[in-house]
């Protein structure tokens, strides 16, 4: 709780209801510490619940790749329009205003670019209802965006296959991206806002890509052409992302995973035999 | 990263020095599947990062020697390399010894 911007995510309405929120969510957090072990997937967060709650039994896990057994993605640019995509539940810290404003910047007949198209998949945040019909709406006057509502689990290949670039419209993180993930099982290069959390996964992880400043059209515009104007960028950040997402299969995190189990268990069992040695 | 091997019927040595990314991983993972080692020493006092690609090697390496009836030791852990193996916990699941010649 003390990393989310309760703003963004769509739950700051009011000072009162915010307190009640933070609160609630230190409870929640100290119930969840109640735990043998709790895994994270940012060494902050490690660090933070070891410094504000005291905790000892956090530990680091990576978060893993989603397509175990995924051929080879294709790193050559598909036939048809250059496809620009985003993926995810929209109106609260996804939001795809900077987006559509940058993609018309990006269409502007002066650059003489290939045609181009914005994907834009996915629904409303359950937070923010009739978000992407207000969006669709409002931005009615730009050509070539699409909005392909709820993505079934079938055509998530098909979305991120076609796709030329992966970009993050996000005011804030909560965490490890699971889009991020997914875009380096398909070899996507990613336009990611420069936002600490997610600084810190790509380092962390291996993962890159182009940077923008949160909420400006002018930055974000220049991301995406630094990626879609130079192939050899495009198909290097792709693969690097891939190798990323390659690195760790579902698995291996599970045998991590099991490795953290059995150390529990040989631990109970030591503990046991104490006290068993102790009452004898 | 330089890997520097010993092998004997007891036991596979890996010296590793550099970085140890997933770059890396590839040859270190070589060394296991060729010997199939029952017990295995890896010296890491020569790598400066390690990411978590190389410590999912590791416990991959830890996994197959103990299936074998043996035992995966990590030597000589350099201070950043010793923090991420706090901070990841696996300080606790691994063999961790400051002798080079450990068995």
């Amino acid at each position: 709780m003390e990393t989310v911007d309760l703003k963004s995510a769509g739950f700051g309405s009011n000072k009162v209801i915010e307190w009640g929120i933070r609160t609630f969510g230190k409870i929640v957090t100290r119930l969840l510490l109640q735990a043998d072990v709790v895994a994270l997937t940012i060494p902050k967060y490690v660090e933070l619940l070891r410094r504000e709650y005291g905790a000892q039994n956090v530990l680091l896990a990576p978060h893993g790749s989603f397509e175990d057994n995924a051929v080879m993605p294709s790193f050559e640019q598909g036939a048809g329009p250059i496809k620009i995509m985003t993926f995810g539940k929209f109106g609260t810290y996804k939001r795809v205003e900077t987006l559509i404003e940058a993609f018309a910047q990006l269409q502007a007949p002066e650059h003489k670019r290939p045609a181009l198209e914005l994907v834009i998949a996915g629904t409303d945040s359950p937070n923010a209802a009739g978000y992407l019909a207000q969006m669709a709406q409002r931005y009615a006057h730009v050509p070539n965006v699409r909005y392909t509502g709820y993505v079934s689990e079938s055509d998530v290949p098909v979305i991120f296959g076609e796709s030329s670039v992966v970009v993050f419209p996000y005011t804030s993180t909560t965490g490890s991206s699971g889009v991020l993930h997914q875009a380096g099982d398909y070899g996507k290069a990613a336009v990611l806002p420069n936002i600490g959390d997610f600084a810190e996964v790509i380092r962390e992880e291996g993962y890159t890509g182009e940077f923008f400043q949160p909420n400006d059209v002018d930055s974000m515009a220049q991301a995406i052409a630094r990626v879609i104007d130079n192939p050899a960028n495009r198909k290097a950040i792709g693969m690097q992302n891939y190798r990323a997402a390659r690195g760790l299969p579902m698995e291996e995190v599970v045998d991590w995973y099991m490795l953290h189990f059995e150390t529990l268990l040989d631990e109970y069992a030591n503990r046991k035999g104490k006290i068993g040695l102790a009452k004898a | 990263m330089q890997i520097i091997e010993e092998i004997t019927p007891e036991k596979l040595t890996l010296r590793l020095s550099g970085r140890f990314d997933a770059h890396e991983t590839p040859q270190v993972r070589q060394k296991f599947t060729e010997h199939a080692p029952k017990n295995a020493l890896i010296d890491l006092s020569g790598v400066t990062f390690l990411d978590s690609a190389a410590l999912s090697t590791l416990v991959q390496a830890m996994k197959n020697c103990r299936e074998r009836g043996g035992e995966l030791t990590l030597a000589n852990m350099p201070q950043p390399v010793r923090i991420i193996f706090e901070l990841t916990r696996l300080d606790k699941a691994f063999n961790i010894v400051n002798a080079p010649d450990a068995p």
